[in-house]
């Protein structure tokens, strides 16, 4: 008979513990945590505004979990006695648990919609830097104004950026003496794998933003680098030559933008402090706005995706996904494999800038 | 807020894997803007006390005491703020409040404040730990003019204690401490 009820505990606990791996669990709260984090940020003082936001939590939580047991007929009772049991620590994991031990432990709430907070973050900053080649001015400009952990995360960002740039331009380069291969080939056309369809198509996407990316950034970097006294240094001279040679040169005068952008910015600051007034000056205020609006937006197209591509859970069909993929330039391994590995370099890097803090 | 579904979150609390049922508390620290409360709150922390700026929000911090662990709730005072305390009353163990000594003109302001805050339904009962802070200002008022000032001696429902210190030198904090964990010891025999 004790055997019974052990069975029984274990079922319980199993059940739950599936049901949190589970989409009805995951996506409500995944979704509530997109449309909430926007506010928590990183500062030791909570803004009264979270209280409310993790309330509502609270109550989410609540009925996620009633309404469940309701459905597999689970009483409270059985609940409380499986999971006051050692067989509940056994079989459920601190990552599943995480999203309700959030809804009793604001602190830990807290964390988590920070983290996913910065996470919305990187990904919006992504998303622009694909479509759009470079970061937009009020992006990039004004970094007075940042606080220090905004700069730092600037810092990693555009360092993301240059490397997985860097490297697409080498695997450019590599693709280029491949194709010239290829044509002596038959056109051997690289089919995905079905079922990775959407993938395929973001992957399309990002890559000829990346393209794009290249013709746009060339000229203002090699203009901002002649401008800069740097050009005195014996390094310059070879930027006419082959493409090989040009990526560096690329990159170096990225640097010099940053550097001039931060001597700007302490030029700023050394004028702010002159004039010993805390406020922000109306066009940086301005810009300030303009930045934060940016954001917004491409934020809530960000929601609006997410939500649009987990509404759709089925995936695309091949005709679909030929339809959507004109052939006029179809992917290659190789491009899979440098995106692969361009993914997850932001995804590393992405997490040592979140699990720093 | 039903307490059917409280118990089912309070069971999977028990799963957090903190050391072996280690009792947590949870202890509000109120009391008028610029009385010292993120002072003494760091204080109790152990943590640098010379950089504090008033707070808007609140301030959440864990403190070891006795073999306790006291989640300790600092919620800003300024009067804009004071209508969003009592969303932070709710399941609390011991309240701690906190007076600026020094400041005579809002003797009574503070008064009201702690009356209308005792008469919440939330903190029936609930033990009281009056801070006499500020007792390095030599224009601070000493703590039994104060107990006397907010009448202290007619509370009759709950535990309290009024104790001078001063949460910049540390003076005091833990005698305050002391009688804290002393009230947690009687309420669990």
């Amino acid at each position: 008979m004790a055997a019974e009820e052990e069975d029984d505990v274990e079922w319980v606990v199993d059940t739950i513990a599936g049901f949190l791996r589970g989409p009805a669990w995951s996506i409500p709260i995944l979704e509530f945590m997109e449309h909430n984090c926007e506010v928590f940020d990183d500062e030791e003082e909570s803004k009264l505004s979270y209280t409310e936001i993790y309330q509502e939590y609270q109550a989410l939580v609540e009925r996620l979990l009633e309404d469940y047991l309701k459905e597999v007929g689970i009483n409270e009772e059985k609940f409380q006695e499986a999971f006051s049991s050692p067989l509940a620590k056994a079989h459920t994991s601190q990552a599943i648990l995480q999203t309700v031990l959030a809804a009793e432990d604001f602190r830990l709430f807290k964390k988590m919609m920070v983290q996913k907070n910065i996470e919305m973050q990187l990904q919006a900053i992504r998303i622009i830097k694909e479509r759009n080649g470079i970061l937009p001015e009020c992006l990039t400009e004004g970094s007075d104004v940042f606080s220090e952990i905004e700069q730092e995360e600037m810092k990693i960002l555009r360092e993301v950026l240059r490397k997985s740039k860097e490297e697409y331009e080498i695997e450019q380069e590599r693709k280029r003496t491949e194709e010239a291969h290829a044509k002596l080939k038959a056109p051997d056309v690289t089919h995905n794998i079905p079922g990775d369809s959407r993938e395929a198509v973001k992957v399309k996407e990002s890559t000829e933003g990346a393209e794009d990316s290249e013709e746009t950034t060339k000229c203002p970097l090699e203009g901002s680098h002649k401008s800069t006294k740097e050009d005195s240094k014996p390094v310059c001279p070879v930027q006419r030559g082959t493409e090989n040679l040009l990526q560096p040169s690329c990159t170096k005068g990225k640097e010099d933008t940053k550097k001039r952008s931060a001597g700007k910015g302490s030029e700023n600051t050394v004028q702010k402090a002159g004039e010993k007034g805390s406020d922000l000056s109306e066009t940086e205020k301005q810009q300030l706005k303009q930045r934060e609006d940016y954001l917004k937006k491409k934020r809530d197209l960000l929601l609006a995706t997410k939500k649009e591509s987990r509404n759709n859970v089925t995936p695309l069909s091949t005709d679909q996904k030929e339809e959507e993929s004109p052939p006029k330039e179809e992917m290659s391994e190789e491009k899979q494999r440098l995106l692969q590995k361009r993914k997850m370099l932001a995804e590393k890097l992405k997490e040592e800038v979140i699990n720093k803090r | 807020m039903g307490d059917v579904q409280k118990g089912l979150l309070s069971v999977i609390q028990k799963l957090k894997g903190s050391p072996e049922q280690e009792q947590e508390l949870r202890i509000v620290l109120l009391g008028l803007d610029n009385a010292g409360k993120t002072t003494l709150l760091k204080r109790l922390a152990s943590e640098e006390v010379s950089t504090i700026t008033p707070t808007q929000g609140f301030n959440i911090k864990s403190v070891q005491s006795h073999g306790l662990k006291l989640n300790v709730w600092d919620i800003g005072g300024q009067r804009s703020i004071r209508p969003y305390w009592k969303k932070y009353l709710g399941s609390t163990d011991l309240l701690i409040y906190v007076i600026d000594s020094a400041d005579q003109k809002r003797f009574e302001e503070t008064g009201q404040e702690l009356a209308e805050l005792t008469e919440d339904e939330s903190l029936t009962g609930v033990p009281l730990l009056v801070f006499a802070n500020k007792q390095d200002l030599v224009t601070a008022a000493p703590a039994a003019e104060i107990a006397e000032g907010l009448s202290l001696h007619t509370y009759r429902d709950r535990e309290w204690q009024i104790q001078a210190c001063s949460a910049l030198s540390g003076e005091g904090v833990q005698d305050g401490m002391n009688w804290i964990s002393s009230q947690i010891m009687n309420r669990k025999k």
